[in-house]
C-alpha cells in the first residue's frame, strides 16, 4: 500500500499546523519543544514517569481530551489528531483559573513541574469525575514534584475546582493519517485486511499505544522501518459482554478497560487504578500489555487467575489459546511476527468464587510491582474446592501455578494457607533486584496468603493499610 | 512587610512562560551535546575510538580530555577533579568524551556510537566496608572528640553496640543538568548554567579554557530545583559547554537526560554507622565511640564539609559528655556524592536519633524519656562537643508548641490501644508514633563562604533593579531579597525588577547553600539599598532644608515636614542633582570562627529549631508503611515569608521522607547505578504524604542575633524532620510482634527493610 498524500497536520492548541523539517521520528515532546517553540511544556525524565511532559491529546471528533506524557508518544501517532499544551491552556495576561489558583495556593516552587500539573488538573476537570481528594490524587499520580510535597498542589486543584472551567477544543476530521518521518513510516490500517497488507513490508513493527515500544525505539533510524499502528483497527475495539464472558478488543486502553470492568469485576479496580498514571492508561492498552511478556506486567497474574483466552489473528487466521499457554520466557512469547492479539476474553468471576488481587510496590501509585498475586477460589463449609493462582514478579514470566493450586485443593482453609505458606518456595524461586530481594518476595507471598485467610474469615475483599479508614 | 507576598514567578511557572535554560531559543548555529559514559569502574582509559561517527550521515563531532587548553580540573576544594576522563576511568559512567550535533537526537544517537576502551587493573571498591578495609579515603579521617570515652565507656552501666547503613538520595531536581555557551569576541564567553554557585562556574571554565575569570560572564536566571545537586556538580557540565564552544567556536547546549544526570552527578552521601555507646540505666548517655564512613566517591568535591556537618549534627538536641566519631571519608568507585539539602546534617542527626532509639528498646523505656535526660539544659550543659555554646535552648518552647498542635498525649494513647486491638483480632496493621526534636546550625562551616555581594540600581523613573550572589532554584529567594529593597525603600515590591545572578555584575559570590541565601544577599542587598537611601535623604534634606530625621519614606513616597513627593519623582530628582543612585552592597557573617584541624569553634551564626511528630502505619505482612500524620514546628524567627516558609518546610520534609522510605540507590557488581530514572528510583508522589499534615511557624520566634529582620534560615532544617517519621516505622515495628527487631532497620525503610525486621 502507498502512501497517500503525504499528510502533516497536527492542530495545535486549535491552530492547524503543518508538520515540516522533521528529519527523524522524534517525540511529540521534541517536536512541540524543538520545531513549534511551545517551551512551556518540560522534559523531566523521558521515560513516561515524572509528567512533565503532559499533554492534551484529542481526535477532533469529541471533545474529549486525553492527558499523556508527549515523551512517550511519537509524532507519527498524532498525525490528523490535536493536542493542547500549557500555552493552549492560558498565559499571563489571560490565565486560566487553575493556572491562577497555582499561582496564588504557593502551588510552585521552581516551576518546573507546573504545567505539567496543570494539565493534569486540566484533564480532571474535563471529565466527568467527581472532584474529591482520591480523583484529584488519581489525576495527578503520573507528576512528580520535588519541590512542593504536593499539598499545594492539591489545594490548588481544589480550589480551581469551585469554577471548574473545562477546555474547549476544536472540531475536525483528517482522514490520513499516515506519515513518513526521516527512514520511519507510519501506517494507520483501518481494518485487519489492510493491516494484513502491510505486513509484507521487510521491516516492520506493530506499534499500539507505544508505552512500551517507544522506550525500546532506536533516537535515529538510519535504516527504513515501517510502523503499523493499530490504533485506528476497528475491529481491535470492539467489546463483547456477555453474562459470562467479556471480551475485550485488544486496542481497549488500560483506562477505557477500567471503565468496562469497574462494575463486572470490582476487584479490579484498585489494580487497575494503581496502573501507570492517567496519562500511561490513556495510552497504554490491554494488547500491548500482554504482548510485552514482561514478569511484571499487572494484568498478566489476574487474567491468568481468571483463565482467560486470547485470539490471535495474522496471515493463518483467527486462532485462540489459553492465556497460561501465551508466554514461552522472558518477554517471549508464541506470537508470530505477523501476528497480533486480537482480543481477550474473561470469563466473569462465578457467583461461587471469590476472587482477590494484589499488588506489592515500592511506591503505592505509578510503580511497578514487586510482587502480585492474584487468587480465584470457591471454598465451601470452610474447604477450598477450586482454586487458581497467578503471580507476577516470582519467575521470568507472568506464572499460572498451577502445582501449588494442586496441593491447595481440598484442604480446609487454615491447613490449605498453612500448607502454602510454608511450601511457597518449592513453586517459586524469585530473584533478587532493584524492586526487592528474593528472600522479600517470599515472604510477602506468605503474607499475602495470610492477608488471604483473613479476607476469607471476614469476608472481606481486601485488607490493605490504603483503604485503611482512620477516626 | 507583605509577609504572605507570592513567588516572583509563580504566574509564569503557571503558565509555562518561564524561561529554562533548555528554553531559550536556539540560534541557528547552536550545537548539542551528549556525554560518552564509561561503561567500566576502574581501569586505565586505552583508547576513544570515534571512527564509527565518520560514516553517521549527519555532522558530528567528538570533544575530549585532549581538547582542553587549560586545567583539566574543577575541583572546588581540592585539585584533580577532571570534567572527562583522561588516563583513569574511576567510576561507572563517567563522562569520557562528549559528541556535539546539529540536533539533540543526532548528538545522542553519535554519542552511543563511540567506544571507549579501558584496560582493567583491578577490581573496583564499590562498597564502603570495602574501602574501609583496604584504607582507601579521600583525605585524613576527620575526627570529633571531647572527654574521654575510654573511661566513660568502661564506668558505664550499660553498653550497646552495633552498626547500621544509611542509604544515599538522587536530588532528583526536575530540571537535570544543562548549560548553553555563546563565545564572544576576544576570548568573551557568556555561560548560561543550572547552577547555585555561578561564580565556580566561572572559575571552572576560566580554568579549564586558560582564559581569565574577567571574560567569562557566568549567568542563571533561575534553576528547575537544585537541591545542593547543582552546588558543584553544575561546573562540569558548564565546562563541558564552554569547552565545546571554544574548540567549536560555536555556542553549545549540553543537557543531560535523566538516565545520564543520574548516572554521572553526585548524590546524598550513603554512610555506614559503627557504634559503641555507654550509658546509665535512666538512659543518659556517658560516652559514644563512633565510627562514620561515608561515600565520598572517585573524587573528594565537599565530601570534606560534609562530613564535618555530619560530625558537627550527630549531638542534635543532646549534651554529650564525651565522644570520639571518626569519620572517613570512602574513596570508592562510585560516582563522587555531593552537597544535599542538610549537607551531612541529616545523616549525622540520624545517627544519635536511632542510637537514642536503640537504647530505649534496650532499656524498655519511651524514647522521649531518654531524651529528656540527655537534653542540652542548664543542668546538663550546654557546650556542643565542638565548643559553640548553645546558648538558649529552645527545644522546650517548640516542644510545647508541637504538643498543642499534635495532641501528642492523646495520641500515645490512642496508638496503644490500636495495636492492642489489632493483635487481638488478628489483624496485620500496627502504628507508631514517633516525635522528634532538632537543632541546625546555621552558616558554611568555612568561614569565608560567608559572604554575600549585591547591587541596588535606581533609575530616573524610580524603578528599582536588584542583583545579588544568590541563585533561584525555587526556595523564593529572589523574592525574599526583593522584599528587603522594598522595605528599605518603602515602595511596592513589584516596583523591584529581579534579575539573572550574573558574575559581571555582582562578582566573588557564594554557592546558594547551607540554607544561607536570605541571610546572607538579604542583608547585603539591604547594604545596597540603605546607601543610596542614605543618599536620597542627604539630597532631600538640603532640598527642603529639613534635617535628615525628619525625612520619611512611606508607601511609595517621601515625605519631608510638608513637602511630599512620590518615589519616582525622588528618583528624578536624585538623578537631576548628580546624585548617585546605584550602589554595591556587601555583608559578611559575623561572630564566627572554626578550626578544622580540631573541629573547634563557634562554625554557626545560630541554631534553628523544630520538631516534629509522625505516625506510621505498617502492614506486618507484606512491610508496606504510611505516613498517616505529621506536625511540624519549625523556627523561622521572624519569618521573612510565610507562604515561603511553609513551603520550605512541607516540601523539605516529604523530601526527607523519600530519602529515608522509597528512594533506593541499587547498583550492580560491576558499579553501574541500575536506578536511573524515575521508572526504578521512586520519589514520594501525591499519595505518599501524610493524611493529616499540620505545618506552623514557631510563634512567637524571634533570632538573637542580628540577621535580616531577625528571620531565620528554612532550607534545609525541616528535611531532617523527617526521620521522625522514620523512628515511628520503627516503632510500629516494635508493635508487629515479640521477634521484630527494629535495630535492623536500614535507610531507606523500603518494605524490603520493614518486613526483615519485623521478622528479626
Ligand atoms: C511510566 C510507565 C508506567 C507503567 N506502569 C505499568 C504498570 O503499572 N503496570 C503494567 O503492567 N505496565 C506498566 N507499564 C508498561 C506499559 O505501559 C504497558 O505494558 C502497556 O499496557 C503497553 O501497551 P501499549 O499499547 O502502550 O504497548 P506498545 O508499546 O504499543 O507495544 C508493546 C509491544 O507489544 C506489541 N503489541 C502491541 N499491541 C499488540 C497486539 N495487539 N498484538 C501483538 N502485539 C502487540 C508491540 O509491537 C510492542 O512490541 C508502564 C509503562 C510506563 C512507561
Ligand atoms: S518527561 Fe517525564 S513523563 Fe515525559
Ligand atoms: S515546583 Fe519544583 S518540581 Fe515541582
Amino acid at each position: 500500500m502507498d502512501l497517500l498524500q503525504p499528510s502533516n497536520i497536527i492542530y495545535v492548541n486549535g491552530k492547524k499546523t503543518i508538520i515540516s523539517n522533521v528529519d527523524h521520528d522524534i517525540t511529540v515532546l521534541d517536536l512541540i519543544r524543538t520545531n513549534l517553540k511551545l517551551s512551556g511544556t518540560k522534559e523531566g525524565c523521558a521515560e513516561g514517569d515524572c509528567g512533565a511532559c503532559s499533554i492534551l491529546l484529542h481526535d477532533g471528533l469529541n471533545s474529549e481530551l486525553k492527558p499523556v506524557n508527549s515523551c512517550l508518544v511519537r509524532v507519527g501517532q498524532v498525525v490528523g489528531k490535536g493536542i493542547v499544551t500549557i500555552e493552549g491552556v492560558g498565559n499571563d495576561i489571560a490565565p486560566h483559573p487553575i493556572q491562577t489558583a497555582f499561582s496564588e495556593e504557593n502551588a510552585s516552587q521552581c516551576g518546573y513541574c507546573t504545567p505539567g500539573f496543570i494539565i493534569s488538573g486540566i484533564s480532571l476537570f474535563n471529565s466527568n469525575k467527581k472532584i474529591n481528594d482520591d480523583t484529584i490524587n488519581d489525576a495527578i499520580s503520573g507528576n512528580l514534584c520535588r519541590c512542593t510535597g504536593y499539598s499545594p498542589i492539591i489545594k490548588a486543584i481544589k480550589v480551581a475546582s469551585k469554577l471548574r472551567k473545562p477546555l474547549k477544543t476544536i472540531k475536525f476530521l483528517e482522514h490520513n493519517k499516515d506519515i513518513k518521518l526521516g527512514n520511519v513510516t507510519y501506517y494507520n490500517p483501518k481494518n485487519l485486511e489492510e493491516m494484513l497488507k502491510l505486513t509484507a513490508h521487510e521491516n516492520y513493527n506493530f506499534l499500539a499505544g507505544g508505552t512500551d515500544l517507544n522506550l525500546r525505539r532506536p533516537i535515529v533510524n538510519e535504516k527504513k522501518n515501517v510502523i503499523i499502528c493499530l490504533d485506528s483497527i476497528v475491529e481491535l475495539k470492539i467489546n463483547k459482554i456477555t453474562n459470562d464472558n467479556l471480551i475485550i478488543g485488544s486496542c481497549v486502553s488500560i483506562e477505557g478497560f477500567l471503565e468496562i470492568v469497574k462494575n463486572k469485576i470490582p476487584q479490579l479496580v484498585e489494580i487497575l487504578q494503581r496502573f501507570g498514571s492517567p496519562q500511561i492508561r490513556n495510552q497504554g492498552t490491554i494488547g500491548g500489555n500482554i504482548s510485552t511478556s514482561s514478569p511484571i506486567g499487572d494484568l498478566a497474574p489476574v487474567l491468568l487467575a481468571l483463565n482467560s483466552k486470547i485470539n490471535l489473528f495474522g496471515h493463518n487466521g483467527d486462532t485462540s489459546v489459553l492465556l497460561r499457554d501465551f508466554y514461552l520466557g522472558y518477554r517471549k512469547n508464541i506470537l508470530k511476527k505477523d501476528q497480533i492479539i486480537r482480543s481477550i476474553e474473561i470469563p466473569l468471576p462465578n457467583g461461587g468464587y471469590k476472587f482477590f488481587c494484589w499488588k506489592l510496590s515500592k511506591r503505592y501509585d505509578q510503580d511497578i510491582s514487586t510482587i502480585s498475586l492474584s487468587i480465584y477460589l470457591k471454598t465451601k463449609n470452610n474447604i477450598i474446592e477450586d482454586i487458581h493462582i497467578a503471580a507476577g514478579g516470582v519467575a521470568e514470566i507472568p506464572k499460572y501455578l498451577e502445582s501449588l493450586c494442586k496441593i491447595m485443593t481440598g484442604k480446609t482453609i487454615e491447613v490449605s494457607i498453612l500448607t502454602a505458606i510454608n511450601q511457597i518456595d518449592k513453586f517459586v524461586q524469585p530473584i533478587s533486584d532493584l524492586r526487592g530481594t528474593s528472600n522479600y518476595r517470599i515472604e510477602s507471598l506468605k503474607g499475602l496468603f495470610k492477608r488471604l485467610e483473613k479476607c476469607l474469615k471476614e469476608n472481606s475483599n481486601t485488607m490493605s493499610i490504603m483503604d485503611f479508614k482512620d477516626e | 512587610m507583605n509577609k504572605m507576598i507570592l513567588h516572583d514567578s509563580s504566574i509564569r511557572h503557571a503558565t509555562g512562560q518561564a524561561i529554562y535554560i533548555d528554553d531559550m531559543p536556539a540560534q541557528e548555529n547552536l550545537l548539542h551535546g551528549a556525554l560518552v559514559l564509561s561503561k567500566n569502574a576502574y581501569g586505565k582509559l586505552k583508547k576513544i575510538n570515534s571512527s564509527k561517527l565518520l560514516k553517521l550521515p549527519f555532522y558530528s563531532k567528538i570533544i575530549t580530555a585532549k581538547d582542553i587548553p587549560g586545567e583539566n580540573d574543577i575541583g572546588p576544594i581540592k585539585k584533580g577533579e577532571p570534567i572527562l576522563a583522561e588516563d583513569m576511568i574511576t567510576y561507572y559512567g563517567q563522562p569520557v568524551a562528549v559528541v556535539l550535533a546539529k540536533t539533540y537526537q543526532e548528538a545522542l544517537y553519535a554519542s552511543s556510537m563511540v567506544d571507549v576502551e579501558v584496560e582493567v587493573i583491578a577490581d573496583p571498591i564499590l562498597t564502603l566496608d570495602d574501602a574501609y578495609q583496604k584504607k582507601s579515603f579521600l583525605i585524613d579521617p576527620i575526627i570529633l572528640e571531647k572527654g574521654s570515652v575510654e573511661i566513660e565507656m568502661k564506668n558505664s552501666e550499660c553498653k550497646l553496640s552495633d552498626n547500621f547503613e544509611i542509604g544515599g538520595q538522587d536530588h532528583f531536581y526536575l530540571e537535570t543538568h544543562v548549560a548553553l555557551t555563546f563565545p564572544g569576541e576576544n576570548e568573551e564567553f557568556t555561560v548560561w548554567s543550572s547552577s547555585q554557585h555561578p561564580t565556580e562556574v566561572q572559575h571552572g571554565v576560566s580554568n579549564v579554557l586558560n582564559i581569565p575569570a574577567a571574560k567569562i560572564e557566568s549567568k542563571v536566571r533561575r534553576l528547575g530545583g537544585g537541591f545542593g545537586g547543582k552546588e558543584s556538580q553544575a561546573t562540569i557540565f558548564a565546562a563541558i559547554s564552554a569547552l565545546s564552544a571554544f574548540v567549536t567556536k560555536q555556542p553549545v547546549k549540553i543537557r543531560l537526560n535523566r538516565h545520564e544526570d543520574m548516572t554521572a552527578t553526585g548524590k546524598r552521601h550513603n554512610f555506614k554507622v559503627y557504634y559503641n555507646v555507654g550509658f546509665s540505666k535512666n538512659g543518659k548517655l556517658n560516652g559514644l565511640d563512633l565510627i562514620l564512613l561515608s561515600n565520598g566517591g572517585n573524587v573528594l568535591d565537599l565530601s570534606g564539609p560534609v562530613m564535618t556537618r555530619a560530625l558537627t549534627h550527630l549531638d542534635n538536641c543532646y549534651y554529650l559528655k564525651s565522644i570520639k566519631a571518626k569519620g572517613y571519608v570512602c574513596k570508592t568507585n562510585t560516582v563522587s556524592n555531593t552537597a544535599f539539602r542538610g549537607f551531612g546534617g541529616p545523616q549525622g542527626m540520624l545517627v544519635i536519633e536511632n542510637i537514642l532509639y536503640n537504647i530505649s528498646k534496650y532499656l524498655s523505656k519511651p524514647l522521649d524519656e531518654i531524651r529528656k535526660v540527655n537534653y542540652y539544659s542548664k543542668v546538663n550543659g550546654l557546650t556542643t562537643p565542638y565548643g559553640q555554646n548553645v546558648s538558649k535552648p529552645r527545644i522546650n518552647k517548640v516542644l510545647r508548641q508541637l504538643h498543642k498542635l499534635s495532641n501528642y498525649s492523646g495520641r500515645i494513647k490512642s496508638v496503644k490501644s490500636f495495636n492492642l486491638k489489632q493483635i487481638h483480632q488478628g489483624y496485620p496493621f500496627r502504628k507508631g508514633l514517633a516525635m522528634m526534636p532538632a537543632k541546625f546550625g546555621i552558616s558554611f562551616n568555612k568561614p569565608s563562604f560567608n559572604q554575600a555581594g549585591a547591587l541596588v540600581n535606581v533609575y530616573s523613573d524610580g524603578s528599582i533593579r536588584l542583583n545579588h550572589g544568590g541563585t533561584e532554584m525555587g526556595q523564593g529567594l529572589f523574592i525574599k531579597v526583593a522584599q528587603v529593597v522594598a522595605e528599605c525603600f518603602k515602595v511596592p515590591v513589584d516596583q523591584i525588577h529581579i534579575t539573572s545572578t550574573n558574575t559581571a555584575e555582582v562578582p566573588n559570590t557564594s554557592a546558594t547553600a547551607a540554607s544561607s541565601g536570605s541571610d546572607l544577599n538579604g542583608m547585603a542587598a539591604w547594604n545596597a539599598a540603605d546607601q543610596i537611601k542614605k543618599r536620597m535623604i542627604s539630597h532631600i534634606a538640603q532640598l527642603f532644608k529639613k534635617s535628615k530625621s525628619d525625612i520619611i519614606f512611606y508607601n511609595g513616597r517621601i515625605r519631608a515636614g510638608k513637602n511630599s513627593m512620590s518615589f519616582s519623582e525622588l528618583a528624578h530628582s536624585c538623578w537631576d542633582n548628580r546624585i548617585s543612585l546605584s550602589s554595591t552592597g556587601f555583608y559578611k557573617t559575623p561572630k564566627i570562627h572554626w578550626n578544622q584541624d580540631k573541629l573547634y569553634g563557634h562554625p554557626y551564626f545560630y541554631f534553628t529549631w523544630g520538631a516534629a511528630l509522625s505516625e506510621a502505619l505498617i502492614d506486618i505482612n507484606t512491610g508496606e508503611s504510611r505516613i498517616i500524620r505529621a506536625d511540624i514546628i519549625q523556627d523561622c524567627g521572624k519569618s521573612l515569608n510565610e507562604n515561603i516558609d511553609i513551603g520550605q518546610i512541607e516540601g523539605g520534609f516529604i523530601q526527607g521522607l523519600g530519602w529515608l522510605t522509597c528512594e533506593e540507590l541499587v547498583f550492580a557488581s560491576n558499579g553501574k547505578l541500575l536506578t536511573t530514572g524515575p521508572s526504578t528510583y521512586k520519589l514520594p508522589g501525591s499519595r505518599d504524604i501524610p493524611r493529616k499534615f499540620n505545618v506552623k511557624l514557631l510563634e512567637k520566634a524571634d533570632n538573637d542575633e542580628k540577621t535580616i529582620f531577625r528571620s531565620k534560615a528554612v532550607g534545609e532544617p525541616p528535611l531532617l524532620l523527617a526521620i521522625s517519621y522514620f523512628l515511628a516505622i520503627k516503632e510500629a515495628i516494635r508493635a508487629s510482634g515479640l521477634n521484630a527487631r527494629p535495630e535492623l532497620l536500614n535507610a531507606p525503610a523500603t518494605p524490603s527493610e520493614i518486613l526483615k525486621s519485623i521478622k528479626g
